[in-house]
């Protein structure tokens, strides 16, 4: 582990890693993302089937044993990564820092909808815990895990890193990001060995993450392949508690880093404690108007409202999935090369093993394609969203309140749309 | 003191009010930084002057704070950018672009400059180190 004061002068990038940032898009995109977003969502309240389709899906199965192959690979992958993460330079052209904020944070989500919930079987966590399991013979752990803690620690842990990324001092120090993983690797690790692996299907940020994503997968369910309709897999997302805090975490953050880099957020001095508040302030701001939204209806018992939020949260996933995208997709695709390349160099030694890593900014270079494809984005996860909140509203709300009790959720999907256009518009 | 900073100050105005102009039009062919990098001369023929001239960005450091402070300034990618810094104090300036572009500056430093072309569109942060603060943002035009 490095002493902070062994960091040499490094180049302080804004967002985790330095570099450019994607031009916004012209307001004629956003317009109409916006139009089509609002009117698919009326004509969905409007004119859709009148009763549910996707419920009472097939029972989700158990997965698959993880494979062994793949396990090895994700602990080769892990190895790699740390290597170069607490091996490397200490700057920002450190393999395992890029790594960790390209294909760990955002590489999880394509990975996600094209194998399913393939973090399950690459964890290098969970492997570890399945080999330390058998030799002290008690697979499943010591202790229960609390059914009422539910997802809190894996929101916890998404909103720690949120934090380190967007709000933290220095996102693109590696000596702040060895420590952040050192804690990160003792915690799971700890909570594995303690309760078994249910800890990281509940508590481990990363598995939760990619679990709720692999839930809109149309390739693979319950870790089977198989095409099918993503809309009927995901309402047998587990409910659980902490369940909307996580999506609100996720959604919330992608927000505010659009807003942190906005001129009227750049154009004042703040201190740090006031970028960690704002940040906080985002996520409770998502949570609380979908939990407001999705009670907001009548004729429920007071036991059917407290569950309405746990109940409509799935439908929260096709629109953070397509925000995702829609914000990190240039992320992904370039500074994925970048960080690949300094993968091959784990140790900053010059290594280039492919020869000169020209970088491709194919996808910068072709802005009109880029900003329709970020519209795309959002415009289809919007209507999944709503597609899916419908078809749960008809399951759930008594026949007199179907269409009313939907309304303010979806003025509410509306309304996080078109702050997310705007944003892509305006910063 | 007081007129350079009211110099960078008309400036900014000057692209700010460019860029709004800017924001209808997005394919025309007209490049309305071009206008606004002519701070010195009106430049009669813009397409040769936008290599040549470019834009300048006046940047002062004084008391702990910076000037300009996180505005939008449109560019052209390929067009010649710099940035000319007077200030009370040592920092670094780093612009964020791949590849990075940085100019150390030493306390009592007037018009230090450093210049560079930015070829990939998108938006690069001009960043004070020591004041971990957002100069301007390069907003990088095909």
């Amino acid at each position: 582990m490095r002493l902070p004061s062994s960091l040499p002068a490094v180049l302080l990038p804004q967002h985790g890693l330095g570099g450019s940032t994607d031009l916004p898009i012209p307001f004629l995109y956003a317009m109409v993302g916006a139009s089509w977003a609002l009117t698919i969502s009326f004509a969905v309240l409007a004119l859709a089937w009148k009763e549910p389709r996707f419920a009472g899906g097939p029972v989700p199965a158990d997965p698959p044993p993880r494979r062994p192959w793949l396990a090895i690979v994700g602990l080769l992958l892990g190895g790699w990564f740390l290597a170069a993460l607490f091996g490397g330079p200490d700057d920002a052209s450190n393999g395992g820092l890029q790594a960790v904020y390209v294909f760990v944070w955002v590489g999880l989500v394509p990975l996600a909808l094209v194998a399913g919930h393939v973090w399950r079987e690459l964890s290098p966590w969970r492997t570890v815990q399945g080999v330390v399991g058998r030799l002290v013979r008690r697979p499943e752990g010591f202790l229960r895990y609390p059914e009422r803690l539910g997802y809190w620690p894996a929101a916890a842990g998404l909103l720690a890193f949120v934090w380190l990324e967007l709000a933290s001092p220095d996102p693109g120090s590696v000596t702040t990001m060895c420590w952040w993983v050192a804690v990160y690797a003792a915690v799971t690790l700890t909570g594995g060995v303690l309760f078994g692996p249910v800890w990281f299907d509940r508590a481990d940020p990363f598995d939760v993450y990619s679990a709720v994503v692999a839930r809109l997968s149309p390739f693979v369910r319950d870790g089977r392949w198989g095409l099918h309709n993503p809309l009927r897999a995901l309402p047998a997302l587990p409910v659980r508690p902490g369940l909307v805090a996580v999506l609100a975490v996720l959604l919330g953050s992608t927000a505010y880093d659009s807003f942190s880099a906005s001129e009227f957020w750049q154009s004042r001095s703040l201190s740090g404690p006031i970028h960690t508040l704002t940040l906080v302030g985002f996520c409770v701001v998502v949570a609380t108007l979908f939990v407001a939204a999705s009670v907001a209806t009548g004729g429920l018992s007071a036991e059917q409202r407290r569950r309405m939020p746990g109940a409509m949260a799935h439908s929260l996933v096709p629109i953070v999935v397509g925000y995702v995208f829609a914000h990190y997709l240039t992320y992904l695709l370039e500074k994925g090369q970048q960080a690949f390349h300094a993968l091959l160099d784990p140790f900053g030694q010059g290594w280039q093993p492919l020869g000169d890593p020209g970088i491709s900014y194919f996808l910068s270079e072709h802005t009109s394609t880029l900003a329709a494809l970020k519209v795309g984005f959002v415009v289809a996860g919007h209507v999944l969203a709503v597609v899916a909140a419908h078809d749960k509203a008809l399951e759930l709300l008594p026949r007199a309140h179907r269409l009313t009790g939907q309304l303010a959720m979806l003025v509410l999907m509306v309304a996080y749309t078109f702050t997310g256009l705007f944003l892509l518009f305006s910063v | 003191m007081i007129t350079r900073i009211a110099g960078t100050a008309a400036l900014v105005l000057a692209l700010a009010l460019a860029g709004c102009g800017s924001d209808e039009p997005h394919d025309a062919g007209s490049t309305p930084s071009v206008t606004a990098s002519a701070d010195a001369s009106g430049s009669p023929s813009a397409e040769s002057t936008e290599a040549a001239a470019g834009v300048t960005v006046d940047v002062t450091i004084a008391d702990g704070k910076v000037t300009p402070r996180g505005e939008r300034i449109e560019v052209t990618v390929g067009e010649r950018v710099t940035l000319r810094v007077t200030t009370d104090a040592a920092d670094e300036i780093h612009v964020h672009s791949d590849p990075e572009h940085e100019l150390e500056v030493a306390a009592g430093d007037r018009g230090k400059e450093l210049s560079f072309a930015l070829d990939t569109p998108g938006q690069v942060a001009v960043e004070s180190h020591h004041l971990d603060a957002t100069i301007v943002q390069l907003v990088v035009r095909p």
